[in-house]
């Protein structure tokens, strides 16, 4: 009987000491279980969802379509906007979708993909055009080149093809806010083999700056019910 | 009866000495991984954004010496023709030579030094990257330091088996490319 007691605590101590080790590993079970749910969520692209639900998607972080990335003090962030958003964002507050009203918002969008690119340093409040200025000139400097000739340094990569920017424009706020922020499109032909949205700061050096919207992702945008 | 259970109990007091010997070597690893060290010479050249950069480096000089060496061939047809001239006219092709003489110089030495701006700018864009990306890496795998070694006597020394300059530049293009 004793034998059996020394046996049963053995056993006790060698689960203890087998949870301890299995918590070392608990960080990529995590990581696993991150994948499986990709796996099983892989349905919910087909979802067909109202106005009010389509736009809380499509601003949902765990759905992807916005991505950031921080070098030094800065922080850059892109937000995929599909079409149906934007012209969903047209409308006043508390207005009703009219279908009407969405289709003609659409046409206006045309067949571009549009991403809100949005720069910002984590580490001062000021307007991010006079972060580092070492001469009043590079103000304005910088303010031609946000206005007219940053156009050229957006790029968005899909497979082995190279989109250069169709559209562009900078969101000025005056002071009001410690980012800037710029709407650009592309004339993305194949839109079902991801992204990457390419952007060169020039400006802050911070280097090329590559955001990534993968395939899975793009391929299962909800549909909008008007 | 008896033996059946001394058996379990060997069996338990073998699968406990196990465990234990994997919780040592697992915890020796971990406290390993804890200091290392990167080639940064080696992690610079392979990084995916140095040699983008490096392209768009060499198209600009070359776009600049190609209008230095139509400015030069200029100069050289100038001075050609100078002596078949007669004397009124050298007096004029003299002014247009030295003319032509100065926009040269003034236009190599902005290039000259417009070239090495771009360099520095650019060698200063990679490793503020560089430098994000280590530290994320640290952050993610739980080091709490990365030594660089530079082949300047800095780290004198360090077991190869600390040395994660491949998975350092893996993690890095991955980081820049956006898929991680």
């Amino acid at each position: 009987m004793r034998k059996i007691h020394l046996s049963q605590i053995c056993c006790l101590i060698y689960l203890l000491l087998l949870s301890t080790a299995c918590k070392k590993s608990a960080q990529t079970n995590d990581e696993k279980s991150s994948f499986l749910n990709t796996l099983f969520n892989t349905g919910q692209g087909t979802e067909i969802l109202s106005p009010d639900d389509y736009i809380e998607w499509c601003e949902d972080e765990t759905n992807e379509l916005k991505k950031t990335k921080e070098i030094g003090d800065f922080k850059f962030a892109a937000f995929m906007t599909p079409i149906d958003y934007l012209a969903l964002k047209e409308l006043k507050k508390g207005e009703a979708a009219d279908p009407e009203k969405i289709t003609a918002g659409k046409k206006e969008y045309g067949d571009l993909t549009y991403f809100s690119f949005r720069i910002e340093n984590i580490k001062q409040q000021d307007e991010l055009l006079k972060i580092g200025l070492s001469a009043d000139n590079d103000y304005y400097g910088r303010l031609e080149y946000y206005s007219f000739k940053m156009q050229q340094d957006f790029k968005v990569i899909t497979g082995s093809d190279t989109v250069e920017c169709g559209l562009y424009h900078f969101e000025r706020v005056y002071g009001l806010a410690p980012y800037a922020t710029f709407v650009v499109g592309f004339p993305v032909k194949n839109k079902n083999e991801g992204m990457k949205l390419w952007y060169h700061d020039k400006i802050f050096n911070n280097g090329i700056i590559i955001l990534d919207f993968n395939k899975e992702s793009l391929t299962h945008l909800p549909k909008l019910k008007i | 009866m008896r033996n059946k259970h001394i058996i379990t109990v060997i069996l338990v007091i073998v699968a406990m000495g196990v465990t234990i010997a994997t919780n040592y070597f697992i915890n020796n690893r971990q406290l390993e991984k804890k200091c290392a060290w990167i080639d940064i010479s080696k992690v610079y050249q392979e990084f995916k954004m140095k040699k983008e950069l490096e392209k768009d480096v060499q198209v600009v000089e070359s776009a600049r010496k190609h209008i230095l060496d139509s400015l030069e061939l200029g100069l050289k047809m100038i001075a050609n023709q100078f002596e078949a001239l007669s004397d009124k006219e050298k007096d004029v092709m003299a002014q247009q030579f030295q003319q032509k003489k100065q926009e040269y110089l003034t236009r190599q030495q902005e290039f000259g030094e417009d070239n090495e701006q771009l360099r520095s700018n650019y060698n200063q864009q990679v490793l503020k990257q560089i430098n994000q990306y280590v530290k994320d890496f640290a952050l993610q795998e739980d080091y709490y330091m990365v030594l660089g070694a530079e082949g300047s006597g800095a780290l004198m020394y360090a077991k190869e088996t600390s040395d994660i300059t491949e998975e350092m530049i893996k993690f890095i293009n991955n980081k820049y490319e956006g898929t991680k």
